[in-house]
């Protein structure tokens, strides 16, 4: 582990506008952490790392252990084995107040009888910031997160957004080494969840703060993250870049996780998979046999065809696509094409596809397997 | 518009009434009781008032039942707090202890009185236990600073005033807390800057509860208090034997005024202390 000293150095570069990561040091690193609750396990041994200015997140159905594991990361809950280093430093049994994480709430947990601007200044009070830089960073703050007109409002008087902004604002303020959200826009309407999102990003890329996202919401994951950790049943299912998660899933679960999809079992030559129909795809990697694979309704391309395998059942007008039931023999394909030139139900069509993609794994790999970077 | 007036009033009556008539009218006929007015008064005379400031017995009177009260009620507070705090937390036989600490709100105060007479007195129980050792209890039942009275109280308040702090301290959102930890707050920084001053009104209320309850409080002083002086609970007994209704009332309304007063101060004071950090904003 490269010393803090390094880890600053990094930071300063990002502050200077770089965006991409400016160094593979690990921010965060979760070894072997586990949690059992008395009958249950609530998190199997887990291990994930998070690198400097990364913004990775937790995506799971409820239950499926991330909160419990942001929750150890914080110190909020004592993990029953494994450890949390958080710049190369051991932080498993240290208290909250003295590890340098700050996190975020579902319920935003702002403090209701102080003001907004007690709200942001708690953090700089508690860890004894000098007064002008108290000043300076507060400034900071409230004009990153817009809150100029909010400061002497009191939380009760705010609106879910609003106060989301406090609790963000709260957060950064004491610059942490890490920032924990735990699932922050789940309690917002569909609207303002949309805009935070894309205020979320924007926050990011000018803080260049390294951020850690739980959320149940795939499509939240995969519109701001670096990086997705799948997880189910108290364990990572599967890590990797939000597209090719997406489009090349190794687990069944992921695939299903992430939206429609049609699983297809083919039969595996080289870097050949034969489709059931006919015709092949490409994979990204050799192997050989039968498996399965995931092919998103958007990777199927149709073409009217009078030979051609599949009927098209239903067609549902979407506006800019058309979603469509294609029916090969007795298999039912859901595909999706820009609505400009549409297929008639009953039209004989051929399917094709033309993306690589991978085998989707008989089970869950080993832990360490799924915890490797899949970047 | 008169018409909705008699109205209005109609409706609130049988609210209002019900309270003017068994509330409002005994405490208006006390007070003026106290002042020679109303039905058995002699006249406007302000003599049985003056008596409880002039008079020792009355003035220490009134003195013991202050003390009766306020001391009781500030050592619970003490207790029940941490107490109340105890039990947020999960431990292994928090059920039990949270069954347990309430047990003594099932027995009526001069019961509990009689238990810590048993108990203390010189020759009790705890006596005899302490004799093997070669040691002695020392008085306090019936002993001038009213240690035996402040100890049936205190059994019968902690459990009162924790059920009602715990409450105020579970309706806190648990994250509330733990935002304040993970922003570097120790435990004892987001007890004080946190928890306190969010469950602060269920304390105010524990404490004024605990405090006018005690103000009154006859079973245990009668039976484990000195014998002078005697708190006004006791004098007014004492002058209903002999008949003495002014005095009653004069008492009466006293004790009423002292409430008044030492409510007043609590209020301001913990406004003074929990109100002021809302407003203000150092930067």
């Amino acid at each position: 582990m490269p010393d803090p000293v390094e880890f600053r150095v990094g930071l300063k570069k990002k502050k200077r506008g770089v965006t991409a990561v400016t160094t593979q040091a690990h921010e965060l690193d979760v070894v072997d952490v586990s949690k059992a609750f008395v009958g249950t396990r609530a998190l199997l041994p887990t291990s994930l790392s998070v690198k400097t200015g990364e913004f990775v997140t937790i995506l799971g159905p409820s239950g499926c252990g991330k909160s419990t594991l942001l929750r150890i990361i914080t110190g909020i809950t004592e993990p029953s084995g494994g450890r949390v280093l958080l710049r190369g430093k051991d932080i498993t049994h240290l208290p909250p107040e003295r590890r340098d994480v700050a996190i975020v709430f579902q319920s935003y947990a702002l403090f209701p009888h102080m003001s907004v601007a007690d709200n942001i200044l708690f953090g700089l009070k508690m860890k004894r910031v000098p007064k002008e830089e108290r000043k300076r960073r507060f400034a900071q703050v409230v004009a990153i997160c817009g809150l100029e007109n909010l400061v002497t409002r009191s939380p009760r008087q705010l609106s879910g957004g609003q106060q989301q902004r406090v609790a963000l604002a709260r957060a950064l303020v004491v610059q942490p080494a890490l920032l924990l959200l735990d699932e922050p826009l789940s309690n917002l309407d569909a609207k303002l969840r949309e805009t935070l999102r894309e205020e979320l990003m924007a926050l990011h890329r000018r803080t260049g703060s390294t951020t850690l996202y739980v959320t149940h919401d795939q499509s939240e994951a995969m519109s701001m993250s670096d990086r997705i950790i799948v997880m189910k049943d108290g364990q990572v299912v599967e890590s990797g870049a939000p597209r090719s998660l997406y489009m090349r899933p190794r687990q069944r679960f992921t695939a299903l996780f992430f939206g429609h999809t049609n699983i297809v079992p083919v039969k595996v030559d080289g870097s050949q998979a034969r489709l059931p129909w006919g015709g092949s795809v490409a994979l990204v990697e050799k192997s050989s046999g039968c498996g399965e694979i995931s092919l998103r309704p958007e990777c199927l391309t149709l073409a009217a065809d009078a030979t051609g395998p599949g009927v098209i059942t239903a067609a549902t007008f979407m506006g800019a696509d058309v979603h469509y039931t294609v029916r090969i023999g007795d298999r039912l394909l859901r595909a999706r094409h820009g609505s400009t030139a549409p297929f008639a139900e009953g039209t004989r069509v051929s399917v094709t596809v033309d993306t690589p993609v991978s085998l989707l794994a008989a089970e869950l790999p080993g832990l360490t397997g799924a915890t490797t970077e899949a970047q | 518009m008169r018409g909705d007036r008699l109205h209005l009033f109609l409706l609130l009556l049988p609210g209002i009434g019900v309270l003017v008539a068994t509330f409002g009218l005994p405490l208006f006929w006390a007070v003026v009781g106290a002042f020679g007015l109303g039905a058995d008064g002699t006249g406007f005379t302000l003599t049985p008032l003056a008596d409880i400031f002039a008079e020792a017995k009355y003035r220490k009177g009134l003195m013991m039942s202050l003390y009766y009260a306020i001391a009781p009620t500030t050592l619970t507070l003490f207790v029940a707090i941490p107490l109340a705090l105890l039990l947020q937390k999960s431990f292994i036989g928090r059920k039990l202890l949270n069954g347990l600490y309430k047990l003594p709100l099932a027995v009526p105060a001069i019961v509990a009185a009689f238990m810590v007479l048993t108990l203390f007195e010189q020759g009790g129980f705890v006596d005899r236990l302490l004799m093997l050792g070669g040691w002695s209890i020392g008085k306090i039942v019936r002993d001038p600073l009213g240690i035996g009275v402040i100890l049936a109280t205190l059994w019968k308040d902690v459990p009162f005033m924790t059920l009602i702090i715990a409450g105020a301290f579970g309706a806190i959102p648990g994250d509330t807390v733990h935002a304040a930890r993970s922003l570097g707050a120790t435990r004892l920084r987001a007890f004080w800057a946190v928890q306190l001053p969010l469950a602060m009104p269920g304390i105010t209320a524990a404490t004024l509860l605990c405090f006018v309850k005690s103000l009154g409080n006859f079973a245990a002083p009668s039976l484990l208090g000195p014998a002078y002086p005697l708190p006004l609970s006791i004098l007014m007994y004492d002058s209903y034997r002999d008949g003495d209704w002014m005095a009653i009332y004069a008492m009466g309304t006293v004790l009423i005024l002292a409430a008044f007063v030492v409510l007043a101060a609590y209020y301001t004071l913990t406004a003074a202390a929990f109100g002021a950090g809302k407003a203000t904003t150092s930067r």
